[in-house]
C-alpha cells in the first residue's frame, strides 16, 4: 500500500473532527445534565420524555385542583360547623324550662338568627358558597321570608381523567327543610318569646324543625368529611404517581453524571493520545534524513 | 574508433536529457503535493534505436516516452462520483433537517408540548374558579401563547423550507456553470491530445474535479469517448455536456412557490426533472422541501385545526357569565400558521363560556372541565391518539428523520474518505517515494556527466597522442 502525506493528513484530520465532536456531545450533556438535548439524540426517547412531562403537568394541575378545593370544604366545614353550634344554642334556649326573662332570650335569638344568616352568606373569594352556581347572589334574603336565591348546582372539581367530584353547595339542602326555613323558625322563635301572652306551645313548636334542619346541617358536615377524605386520598394517590413518573422521565432524560464524567474522560485521553500520535506520524519524511 | 567515443559523447547527453526531464517530472509531483485532485505523474523512459556497429548493435541511450503518463483509476474516479452523489444528498438533508429539529424546542421544555399542558390546565383553574377574573386572564394568555406558538413553528419551517428552496436555486447556477466549464476543459483536452502525442494531465485532472462536484450536486451519467471528450447525460438521459457544448438547466416557479428544476433543449423547449432527480444535493433538498417538511406542516394544522374544531364546538354549547351561548374560541383559520383567539374573547374575558348551557352563572363550571377534557380524546390519527399522544409523534419522526440523515452523513462520508484513501494510493504524491526518485534520477545525472568528462579526458588524451 502506498502511503502519500495527503492520506495520512486526511485521516488525521477526520479522526479529529469525530473525536472533538464526542468530546463536544458528552460535554454538552454534562453541562446541561440532560441525556437528550435534541429530538435526534434518541427520538423514541423524546416521545417518552413528552408523554411524562405531559403527565407531570397535568398530575400538577389535579393536586393544584385538589389544593384548592381542600380549602373550600375546610372553609365551608367551618362555616357549617360555627351554625352548628349556634342551632344548638338556639334549641337549648327554647327548651330551657323556666324561662324567666324572655326579652333577653329573643335578644339572643336575633342575634344567632343574624349571625346563622351573616354565616349562610358567607363568601370564598368573591363567590357566596351556598348559592349553588348562582355564586354572585346572596343565597338568602336579609329579611322575612329570607327565601333562597340560589340554585341546585355543586361546584365540580377535576380531580383525575374524567373524574370530578363534586362539592354542595346548594344553601337550600343546608338551612331549609320542607317548609322550615331556619331563619324564618328562629325569627318565630324570637317573636313567640316576645308574644303577650306567653304561648309556651308556640315555643315549643319551633324545637321539632330546628332538630330538622340541625341533622340536615350534620348530614352536610358529615358528606363535606367523605369529600375531604376523598381529595385527600386522591391527592396522596397523584403524589406518589407523579413521584414515580419523575423517576421514569430522570432515567430516560437525565445523563449519568458519574458515567458521563467517565466517558468524557475516556475521550479526553483518547483524543491526546491522537494528538499526541498525530505530532509523531505528520512530522518526518526523507527529506529529514537526507544530506 | 573516433565515431565511437562521439557515439559516447552522445549517450551522454541524451541521459542528461531524459534525467533532467525526469527531475523535473519529480520537481512537478512535490509541488503539487497538496493540490486538491493531483494525479501524479511519471516519466517513462525507453531506449534509443540501436546501431548496428562492426558486427555487433550498440545502445544509443536513453529517451524520454513523449507522454508523460499520469497515474490513475478511471474506474475509481466513477466511484468517487457516484459516492459524491450520495453524501450530497444526505449533506443537503441534515443541513435542512437539523435546522427544522431547532425549531421544535421541546428537547429544552418550551415547545409545543408545554404550551398545550398550560393551555388545557388554565382550563381547569377556570373551572376552580369560574368567575375569577385572574383565572380567565391566565386562560387567554395562555391561549395566546399557544397559538403563538402554532404560528412561530408553522412560519419556522416554512422559512426552513424556503431556505431549501433558495438552495436549490443556487445550485442549480453551480450546476450550469460547472457544465460549462466542464465542456471548456473537453476542448482543451481533445486539443492537447490530437495524435495521441501527449496527455492533457492537467486538464483531466481539473476536469475530474469538476465532475465529482457536479456529481455532489445532482445525479449524473458520464462516459469518455475515443477522442478524449466527456459526455455528461442526466439521471433520465438529457444532454448536459457533449463534446465541446453544454445544455443549461433552469428554474420555475411551481403552483406551491417553490421553484421547479428544468432541462433546456437546443431548441429552447424545457421539460420538468424535479422528480426524476434521485440523488446529489439537489435531492436532498428538494427531498426535504416537498416530502419531509410539507408533512410536519400537515401534521401541525391537522392538531391546530382539531384543537380549534373541538374547543370551539364544545365553547359553542356553554355560557358565558353574561349568561350568552359561548362564541367560537378560535377565529376562523387554515392551519398552525394563522390560528388565533377569537376576537371579542381577547377583549373580554366575561365571553369565555365556563358554564354548561344546564348551569347557572357565574358559578357553573362543567363545560370549563368539558373543555379541559378534551386533551383525553381521541381526536387524532383517525381516533386513535390523544393530541398529546400525536404531538409526541410528531417529534420522535422530527428526531428520527434527523438521527437517520446522520447515520446516512457518517456512514457515506466513511465511504468517501475510504475511497479517497485507495484514490490516494494509487494518484496521491508520496514524498518519500519522489525524495528516493530525486535521488535516483539526481545520480543518474550526476553520473552522465561523469561521463561527459571521461569522454573529454578521452579525447583529450586521444589528441595529446598526436
Amino acid at each position: 500500500m502506498r502511503i502519500s502525506a495527503k492520506i495520512m493528513a486526511d485521516h488525521i484530520k477526520a479522526n479529529l473532527a469525530k473525536q472533538s465532536t464526542q468530546l463536544m456531545e458528552t460535554q454538552l450533556k454534562l453541562a446541561s445534565g440532560k441525556r437528550i438535548n435534541k429530538p435526534s439524540d434518541d427520538p423514541v426517547g423524546i416521545g417518552k420524555i413528552l408523554d411524562y412531562r405531559t403527565t407531570l403537568q397535568t398530575v400538577d394541575q389535579y393536586r393544584d385542583n385538589i389544593l384548592e378545593s381542600r380549602t373550600r370544604v375546610e372553609f365551608t366545614e367551618s362555616v357549617l360547623g360555627q351554625v352548628s353550634e349556634f342551632i344548638e344554642d338556639a334549641k337549648k334556649l327554647a327548651t330551657s324550662p323556666g324561662i324567666e326573662d324572655k326579652t333577653a332570650f329573643a335578644q339572643e335569638i336575633r342575634n344567632i338568627r343574624q349571625q346563622v344568616l351573616g354565616l349562610a352568606n358567607s363568601k370564598y373569594g368573591a363567590n357566596y358558597l351556598f348559592s349553588g352556581h348562582l355564586s354572585d347572589a346572596a343565597p338568602f334574603g336579609l329579611a322575612p321570608p329570607y327565601g333562597y336565591n340560589g340554585d341546585s348546582g355543586s361546584h365540580r372539581v377535576v380531580v383525575g381523567e374524567g373524574i370530578t367530584v363534586p362539592i354542595e353547595a346548594d344553601g337550600s339542602q343546608m338551612f331549609i327543610d320542607g317548609a322550615d326555613n331556619l331563619f324564618q323558625v328562629l325569627d318565630d322563635l324570637e317573636a313567640a318569646l316576645l308574644a303577650a301572652p306567653y304561648d309556651p306551645a308556640a315555643v315549643q313548636s319551633t324545637v321539632d324543625p330546628l332538630y330538622r334542619i340541625a341533622d340536615r346541617v350534620q348530614l352536610a358536615r358529615s358528606g363535606l368529611a367523605t369529600d375531604y377524605k376523598r381529595l385527600e386520598r386522591t391527592d396522596d394517590y397523584w403524589k406518589n404517581f407523579g413521584n414515580a413518573v419523575e423517576t421514569m422521565r430522570q432515567s430516560v432524560e437525565d445523563a449519568d453524571i458519574t458515567k458521563t464524567a467517565i466517558d468524557m474522560q475516556v475521550q479526553q485521553t483518547a483524543y491526546e493520545v491522537l494528538l499526541a500520535t498525530a505530532g509523531q506520524v505528520v512530522q518526518p519524511t526523507l527529506v529529514d534524513f537526507l544530506r | 574508433m573516433a565515431n565511437i567515443i562521439y557515439g559516447m559523447m552522445n549517450v551522454a547527453k541524451t541521459a542528461l536529457i531524459t534525467q533532467q526531464k525526469a527531475l523535473d517530472v519529480t520537481a512537478n509531483n512535490i509541488a503539487n503535493v497538496n493540490t486538491e485532485g493531483y494525479s501524479r505523474q511519471r516519466l517513462n523512459m525507453e531506449q534509443n534505436e540501436p546501431v548496428r556497429y562492426e558486427g555487433g548493435t550498440l545502445g544509443t541511450g536513453v529517451r524520454a516516452n513523449r507522454t508523460i503518463q499520469r497515474i490513475y483509476d478511471r474506474f475509481l474516479a466513477a466511484q468517487i462520483s457516484g459516492a459524491a452523489s450520495q453524501q450530497g444528498r444526505w449533506d443537503a438533508q441534515l443541513e435542512t433537517l437539523e435546522k427544522a429539529e431547532l425549531m421544535f424546542d421541546d428537547a429544552s421544555g418550551y415547545g409545543l408540548n408545554g404550551a398545550m399542558s398550560e393551555f388545557w390546565n388554565s382550563w381547569q383553574d377556570v373551572a376552580n374558579n369560574p368567575s375569577g377574573h385572574t383565572e380567565r386572564a391566565t386562560l387567554l394568555a395562555n391561549t395566546q401563547n399557544l397559538t403563538l406558538v402554532f404560528n412561530k413553528l408553522s412560519r419556522d419551517l416554512s422559512q426552513v423550507q424556503g431556505d431549501s428552496d433558495a438552495s436549490i436555486k443556487g445550485a442549480v447556477d453551480s450546476i450550469n456553470s460547472l457544465t460549462s466549464e466542464i465542456a471548456g476543459l473537453n476542448l482543451k483536452i481533445a486539443e492537447v491530445e490530437a495524435g495521441s502525442q501527449h496527455s492533457a494531465n492537467a486538464f483531466r485532472d481539473q476536469r475530474d474535479l469538476k465532475l465529482k462536484a457536479l456529481s455532489s450536486l445532482v445525479d449524473v451519467n458520464s462516459f469518455e469517448d475515443a477522442d478524449g471528450y466527456l459526455t455528461i447525460l442526466t439521471a433520465n438521459g438529457h444532454t448536459l455536456v457533449d463534446r465541446t457544448r453544454s445544455w443549461d438547466l433552469a428554474t420555475e416557479t411551481n403552483a406551491n412557490g417553490f421553484k421547479d428544476v428544468l432541462w433546456e433543449s437546443s431548441s429552447g423547449a424545457q421539460q420538468n426533472i424535479t422528480n426524476d432527480i434521485s440523488t446529489g444535493k439537489l435531492k436532498g433538498w428538494i427531498e426535504a422541501r416537498d416530502v419531509v417538511i410539507p408533512g410536519y406542516l400537515t401534521r401541525l394544522d391537522d392538531m391546530a385545526v382539531t384543537i380549534a374544531n373541538a374547543v370551539n364546538t364544545q365553547h359553542n354549547g356553554g355560557l358565558d357569565l353574561n349568561g350568552n351561548p359561548g362564541l367560537d374560541f378560535f377565529s376562523p383559520f387554515t392551519g398552525a400558521s394563522d390560528i388565533t383567539v377569537n376576537g371579542p374573547i381577547v377583549n373580554d374575558t366575561n365571553l369565555i363560556a365556563a358554564a354548561a348551557n344546564t348551569e347557572g352563572v357565574p358559578g357553573g363550571n362543567s363545560n370549563a372541565i368539558a373543555v379541559a377534557e378534551i386533551q383525553y380524546q381521541l381526536l387524532m390519527s383517525g381516533g386513535s391518539a390523544t393530541m398529546g399522544d400525536f404531538y409526541g409523534g410528531l417529534v420522535s419522526d422530527v428526531g428520527r428523520f434527523a438521527a437517520q440523515a446522520k447515520v446516512n452523513v457518517d456512514h457515506q462520508s466513511t465511504v468517501s474518505l475510504q475511497l479517497a484513501t485507495y484514490r490516494e494510493e494509487v494518484s496521491g504524491v508520496s514524498m518519500d517515494e519522489e525524495m528516493v526518485n530525486m535521488v535516483q534520477f539526481q545520480s543518474a545525472y550526476n553520473a552522465a556527466a561523469k561521463l561527459v568528462s571521461t569522454v573529454d579526458e578521452m579525447l583529450e588524451a586521444l589528441i595529446a597522442m598526436v
